[in-house]
């Protein structure tokens, strides 16, 4: 499956129906890389969610490698967008990823800290990451 | 009165959200406000805003006038003796902890017991479980059964010589049961020991009658019965009001102060210093006349319908469970889609126009116990529909195609 974010971006305006961008936002958490076991820990956990939200980086040759994982469906696929939007990046973009195309895809108005998605709380962990791992 | 009418009256129920046309079934939370609520508000900081029990001016003994007319009709809504046994406070919260600081500071000191129940939400157990922790008094927890239903065995049992008060809870914010409050009461009395009622999930529901469940406190919150937020009741027999030491102080709970000593006014003053919520009170007192033009046994028994709607429709779908079992509910209503994580189908819920709750619902120990984890919460109020319970069933469905 296409994880760049143009097609996603596509895909999600092709659907006007808020059930059909769910359909394929659950369809892309199942195609998220299966996190490794040995991370799920409280160290990667992230409060602020209904659902638990897992997220895990490391930094390679300069780009950075997210594994991530839910266990509410649409969560996941939630994370599968933002993972798929810094996957492979520098730590410094990372740490000043704005998420702009969020908006494009309708999710934007889930910003809110208290909303069930937790999409704030997993922004904020994926540039707390970029952050820590452009300081080391 | 008919249901569109009514609903005519409290503009929010227009709105769209999402483009759909809301369901609001959230109302354990919080309710809405009819036009006369809000209107009450806006007149009063239009007309006759003042602090009161301070000044001697026309605007204030308006104030103070209207503030004490609030006082006196929530003690005929609760046909509580007097009006000085109706004490203001910003809501549940602060009445539940303003008795664990007071009784607890009298009456409460090392090998004392405190009972609660298994039940409770979060404001009735963390006071308590503080107070205890500070005094080295002991909590005891009336247990549930597998119905999600208090034992009034093991309650009998918990009550002894070292038992200085029951705390319970009128309805569960979860399940929506109703506990046998008299029943407790007079279990509780035949031994001499006190009891708190959390009226949280009862008022907006149900007719109270303080007199006649002879309960020694009973607390309730404005917003949870179409008043404005920041303000709520602790209804306290006279005797224990005027037996408690003050909680707050500052000015207008004092009769004399000099720079060494205080003497405190008397209950309810005793327990209301500082500036006062005249527009919430007086907002709480428009909701009730809005409630009592209704009808309680008619609002009791509409909502009552719509809960059973909605518990049958539940049953009658595969793949989803009710938590609870009980002859009478109240508001609300817990259930699970078994194959799908709950604030994943109150996620699909909401894009639907659907507001309903999800999570814990700060009775964590509760909905552990009887769910194991996060469900979801739907709760009536008096405007709502068959429309809305069946919107809300088709909008289950929905979630379980996409999350199955
Ligand atoms: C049973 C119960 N007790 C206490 C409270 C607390 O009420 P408030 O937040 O208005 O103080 C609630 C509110 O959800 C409740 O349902």
């Amino acid at each position: 499956m296409d994880l760049s974010q143009e097609h996603i971006i596509t895909e999600m305006q092709a659907r006007e129906d808020w059930m059909d961008k769910y359909e394929y936002l659950i369809s892309l958490g199942e195609q998220l890389r299966p996190m490794d076991p040995a991370l799920v820990s409280e160290d990667t956990a992230i409060g602020g969610c209904q659902s638990h939200v897992w997220i895990a980086a490391e930094t390679i040759n300069g780009r950075m490698r997210f594994q991530g994982d839910s266990d509410a469906k649409i969560t996941r696929g939630i994370l599968a967008v933002v993972l798929s939007i810094v996957d492979g990046r520098s730590p410094a973009d990372v740490a000043g990823m704005d998420f702009i195309c969020l908006r494009k895809i309708g999710l934007s108005s889930s910003l809110s800290p208290s909303r069930a998605e937790g999409l704030a709380a997993i922004i904020s962990r994926v540039r707390e990451l970029g952050a820590r791992s452009s300081s080391e | 009165m008919s249901i569109d009418t009514l609903r005519a009256d409290f503009p929010i129920l227009a709105r769209q959200v999402h483009g759909k046309a809301l369901v609001y079934l959230d109302n354990a939370a919080t309710t809405h406000k009819p036009y006369s609520v809000t209107d009450r508000i806006v007149a009063f900081y239009e007309n006759e805003n003042a602090g009161i029990n301070r000044s001697l001016h026309a605007l204030a003994d308006e104030a103070g006038t209207a503030y004490e007319a609030a006082r006196e009709a929530v003690r005929a809504y609760l046909n509580a003796h007097s009006s000085s046994e109706i004490v203001f406070t910003s809501g549940t919260t602060e009445s539940i902890n303003l008795i664990a600081a007071t009784f607890g500071e009298a009456f409460v000191r090392e090998g004392d017991e405190i009972v609660v129940t298994a039940m409770e939400h979060h404001a009735n157990l963390v006071p308590w479980q503080r107070l205890c922790n500070k005094t080295g008094a002991v909590l005891r927890v009336v247990p549930i059964d597998e119905s999600g239903v208090l034992r009034l065995d093991s309650l009998e049992e918990l009550i002894n010589g070292r038992t200085r008060l029951v705390t319970v809870t009128h309805v569960s914010n979860v399940t929506g049961i109703v506990n046998p409050v008299s029943e407790i009461t007079a279990m509780a009395h035949a031994r001499d020991v006190p009891v708190l009622i959390d009226g949280a999930q009862a008022i907006a529901h149900h007719a109270i009658d303080v007199a006649a469940l002879d309960c020694d406190f009973y607390v309730f919150s404005g917003h949870k019965i179409y008043s404005a937020a920041g303000i709520g009741v602790l209804y306290g027999k006279h005797h224990w009001l005027d037996s408690l030491p003050p909680h707050h102080s500052g000015g207008g709970m004092v009769t004399s102060v000099s720079l060494e000593h205080s003497h405190f006014e008397r209950a309810p003053l005793r327990f209301e210093p500082g500036t006062r919520n005249v527009a919430g009170a007086v907002s709480l007192e428009a909701a009730l006349e809005y409630v009592m033009a209704l009808g309680m046994e008619e609002i009791t028994s509409h909502e009552g319908a719509l809960l059973r709607r909605l518990e049958e429709g539940l049953r009658e779908m595969k793949g989803t469970t009710v938590h609870g079992e009980a002859d009478r509910r109240c508001c609300s209503l817990s259930f699970n889609l078994d194959a799908a994580h709950p604030a994943d189908v109150g996620m699909v819920l909401d894009k639907l126009g659907i507001a309903v709750r999800t999570g814990t619902h700060c009775a964590q120990p509760y909905v552990d116990a009887i769910a194991g984890k996060a469900t979801i919460r739907a709760s009536v109020a008096l405007y709502n529909t068959r429309k809305d319970i069946d919107k809300l069933l088709d909008g289950i469905e929905r979630a379980a195609v996409i999350l199955r």
